[in-house]
């Protein structure tokens, strides 16, 4: 008999630990978590894991970010922004930097970007590059960003860029 | 509480007879996603695979494609325009045996089945990861498929361009002055 008060209180501790003093309140504010962590990571801030060298150093291989799809909603793309523009949908995706905007000329000399016939300012910029290229339709058009990665040092063939259309970018890089 | 739980497992009841009857009716959304997985499955290699299985596995993958399908693939200097779906078989049964290790994943398929729900437009995603080289090939493509005795089969590939106009390198002698 007096091995039982001690049992209730040690049934006591576990279960408030677990389940809470109140269960039905437990119960409440788990769904609650779940639907806001459900719908903040599925439409607001979507978690990614940056795979590749195209950002490279400013973004490390196999790190966590997050994409803000609310960005651009009330506005568009900046240059120098960090986007993550889509393929098909949100499960595979590019994360480049905006460098030229739409109705804007690019071209690459010396490892260098030339908007509309003028140096770029790239403060980000960490490695050497020696690209340089002659664009062959080098205007974007109206809803056209142009897209390329902060790792200059790896050969221009092996480094996607382009012009990314507005539809695809999905947001902007938060971290 | 008693009412509380009959109608917790009645509506458990409806959502399993739901499901069921969508799995055995599928819509042709849903058939043509069940297929794509059934494509990513087959052309997926795995490390022991031996030569019989290759062949099996090679002409079960020539199976998901029509008799003769039309190809716009780049770079157009590899493709031709169409290829018949022995080739297709073919063609895959030498990756098979060339290959060590490929696990291909279709993602995101955008899907549009069109009016006479006989044909669909599918916009999706190719990743293939091989050993020891993540993301070997990401490819946004485009297929057609048709309906077929009840199967859904790709009659048309194309391959998109998530990002156009990427400039070409231009010979020295055009190089703006820096």
């Amino acid at each position: 008999m007096q091995n039982e008060p001690v049992q209730q209180t040690n049934y006591s501790w576990v279960r408030t630990i677990t389940i809470g003093r109140n269960p039905k309140v437990t119960l409440i504010r788990v769904a609650v978590l779940v639907v806001t962590c459900t719908i903040l990571f599925k439409y607001v801030l979507l978690p990614i894991r940056v795979d590749g060298p195209s950002m490279s150093p400013t973004y490390r291989e196999r790190s966590v970010n997050f994409i803000n799809r609310l960005a651009y909603r009330n506005k568009e793309p900046k240059r120098g922004d960090v986007v993550a523009v889509r393929y098909t949908g949100p499960n595979m995706m590019l994360m480049k930097r905006v460098v030229a905007l739409p109705g804007e000329t690019i071209e690459f000399v010396g490892g260098r970007i030339l908007i509309n016939g003028r140096f770029l300012d790239e403060p980000y910029l960490n490695n050497e590059c020696d690209w340089n290229v002659k664009p062959e339709h080098s205007t974007m058009r109206d809803d056209e960003y142009y897209v390329v990665g902060d790792n200059r040092s790896m050969p221009f063939e092996l480094h996607y860029q382009g012009g990314a259309r507005r539809e695809r970018i999905l947001g902007k890089i938060v971290l | 509480m008693k009412i509380a739980i009959r109608i917790v497992l009645l509506a458990i009841a409806i959502g399993l007879c739901t499901w069921l009857w969508i799995y055995l009716h599928p819509t042709p959304q849903e058939a043509i996603r069940r297929q794509l997985a059934a494509l990513a499955k087959s052309a997926t290699l795995e490390k022991t695979e031996g030569n019989i299985t290759a062949a099996l596995r090679a002409n079960e993958f020539s199976e998901f494609f029509g008799r003769e399908v039309m190809l716009n693939m780049e770079p157009r200097v590899l493709f031709p325009d169409s290829v018949e779906r022995s080739e297709i078989a073919r063609i895959m049964l030498r990756l098979r045996t060339e290959s060590r290790s490929l696990d291909v994943k279709i993602l995101d398929p955008i899907i549009t089945v069109g009016g006479d729900e006989k044909s669909a437009i599918v916009e999706l995603t190719v990743n293939v990861d091989a050993e020891g080289d993540r993301h070997l090939l990401v490819q946004e493509m485009k297929f057609m498929m048709k309906e077929v005795d009840g199967n859904w089969q790709i009659i048309r590939v194309e391959t998109v361009r998530t990002l156009n106009r990427a400039p070409r390198l231009a010979p020295p002698e055009t190089l703006p002055a820096a």
